[in-house]
């Protein structure tokens, strides 16, 4: 399972009262705006099992929403993706020389994309039903982070990449 | 020190003791000179700035937001056609809420081709976030230059400023111009100081998207934010008036509208040929007055109805039309904001200066006799007049 921890934080998120944050457009750095995917339609897999951690996907997304997991010696174990900023381009399938990366159809039919990734549909439907429990790019914006909290900088919180 | 000075000449004068770090602009006619003013300034040394040469309108301000996202003071000029071709950044700028302060020489909008003086290309634009402030005179002009740094900058507005200056009739116009000294200038506006910057020691994200989940919480604190200017601009001519020695009235500047029948709203250089023909009245016993708006954004709401309430009719002078709208855009502010406060006057527009053409002694007597008529309930209320062209029908209803 992906460790959220290492993904960015949400501006709004912090529970910051609007007039603290919206009287101009400048924030602390190292966080995003809103959820920002509603248009992907077809969601990237990336198959652990079979992945080298080569990080072309990593060098090569163009939104930067590829990371790494760690473990508990900050060595990078796997990478992950997060849905809340990938738009679906496909762009991280194509580099992948492997490949391990798999676009399936959003629509939930758990169906590989022709002609993009050999992974087996299974395995695809498997880690799909992982991702989806730990990144929901649905997932509510006050059930993040409470509004007394005031969360640790990602860089502050095991070195994010 | 009391100079000879253009509008434009007298604008960097006041640009010049405002010190700001950095100017970028395109030259289009009639800003030219003050640019050019400025660039001197820069070469010969007097002026401490960094000057860019940019290729465009589009670039002079987008340089002026990158500057000014560094924590700089910085300055822009344009008008007309090269402030249409700017619009785009107008929102950005606002929106990141830089205070950059531009002057606009008011000029005419093609098609027809004209380089000379109208307000249209600053009224077509009140909806961009920008403070938008009119000068009547050189000395104005100058002040403007420093006051408006100091509403711009005052951290409850975090807004731009748009000083307008007409084309030449202020911008090519001599008159006599008392230039503050640098050591009051100095005193009365202190260097910049901003959280809204880039910052090696304290990194941020600037200019960032906001979707529809919180954008309109921005909107509406860049709103409150500019009607908050309404304070800030009286106090700051409070300090500038203690610092420089000018008074200035706040976003109105109301002449002989106490106890005033009919009264002429207008705004920038045409209000002294407004207050001299009201003068021409008084003498024969008619109470006229002239209401100069110095500041359209924010709207002077409050000043516009309490003056208004008790006048027998009202004329809004302005050389603008909104096409196939309630007249100028003038005339629909004013009128709004009367009804907003319970204000119902009858009320004309008369539309003239239009392509830089005079707006004579003669026209403005012509405005008055309406409203004389009008109060007397004789003609429409309500009427769009093109003064010279059909005033003698009496306009379009």
């Amino acid at each position: 399972m992906t460790d959220r921890k290492f993904t960015p934080h949400l501006r709004e998120g912090l529970g910051a009262r609007p007039e603290e944050f919206a009287r101009s457009t400048c924030f602390e750095g190292g966080y995003l705006t809103s959820v920002n995917a509603g248009w992907r339609s077809l969601r990237p897999l990336i198959d652990p099992v079979q992945c080298t951690l080569c990080l072309n996907c990593y060098m090569y997304c163009p939104d930067g929403t590829i990371f790494k997991v760690r473990d508990g010696e900050g060595v990078c174990t796997a990478l992950a993706i997060d849905y809340d900023f990938c738009k679906g381009c496909g762009v991280c399938a194509k580099v992948c020389p492997v490949p391990c990366i798999a676009m399936v159809d959003e629509r939930g039919d758990g169906e590989v994309a022709a002609g993009i990734s050999g992974v087996s549909t299974e395995r695809v439907l498997q880690r799909r039903e992982q991702d989806l429990m730990s990144c929901s790019p649905k997932r509510g914006l006050p059930e993040r982070i409470e509004m007394s909290e005031t969360p640790a900088r990602k860089d502050a919180e095991g070195g994010a990449a | 020190m009391r100079k000879f000075l253009s509008g434009n000449e007298a604008f960097a004068e006041g640009v010049r003791l405002a010190r700001p770090q950095v100017i970028s602009a395109y030259p289009i006619t009639p800003q030219t000179t003050v640019v050019e003013a400025l660039a001197s300034m820069v070469e010969e040394g007097s002026l401490a700035c960094e000057y860019l040469h940019v290729e465009s309108e589009h670039a002079a301000l987008a340089a002026a937001m990158g500057a000014s996202a560094t924590g700089a003071r910085t300055f822009t000029a344009t008008s007309s056609q090269g402030l249409l071709y700017m619009a785009e950044c107008l929102t950005y700028a606002s929106g990141g809420r830089f205070p950059i302060v531009m002057m606009n020489a008011n000029r005419a909008l093609a098609l027809p081709w004209n380089i000379y003086g109208d307000q249209r290309d600053s009224l077509s634009l009140l909806d961009h976030g920008w403070i938008q402030v009119y000068a009547e005179n050189n000395q104005e002009a100058l002040d403007l230059a420093l006051m408006a740094y100091a509403v711009a900058e005052d951290e409850r507005v975090s807004l731009p400023v748009m000083v307008n200056v007409d084309g030449f009739a202020l911008t090519h116009t001599y008159e006599s111009v008392e230039v503050p000294e640098a050591q009051a200038a100095d005193a009365f506006l202190p260097p910049y100081a901003t959280a809204n910057r880039f910052d090696f020691e304290r990194p941020v994200s600037i200019g960032y998207s906001a979707g529809p989940e919180f954008n309109g919480h921005y909107q509406y604190w860049h709103h409150r934010d500019m009607l908050a200017a309404e304070t800030v601009v009286e106090e700051v001519e409070a300090r500038f008036a203690a610092t420089c020695g000018r008074r200035y009235p706040g976003l109105v500047d109301a002449y002989r509208c106490e106890d005033a029948d009919l009264v002429l709203v207008t705004l920038g250089s045409a209000a002294g040929i407004a207050r001299d023909v009201a003068d021409e009245l008084r003498a024969a016993g008619t109470r006229a007055g002239v209401l100069r708006i110095r500041y359209l954004r924010p709207v002077p709401g409050r000043q516009l109805a309490e003056a208004l309430a008790g006048v027998a009719a009202v004329g809004v002078l302005e050389k603008d039309i909104s096409f196939g709208g309630d007249g100028g855009a003038v005339f629909s502010t004013v009128l709004v904001a009367c009804a907003r406060r319970g204000v119902a006057r009858p009320a004309l527009n008369f539309i003239g200066g239009l392509g830089g053409a005079d707006i004579s002694r003669d026209q403005v007597r012509v405005c008055f006799a309406d409203l004389e008529r009008l109060a007397a309930g004789q003609g429409e209320a309500g009427r769009v007049v093109f003064l010279g062209i059909d005033d003698e029908e009496g306009g379009l209803r």
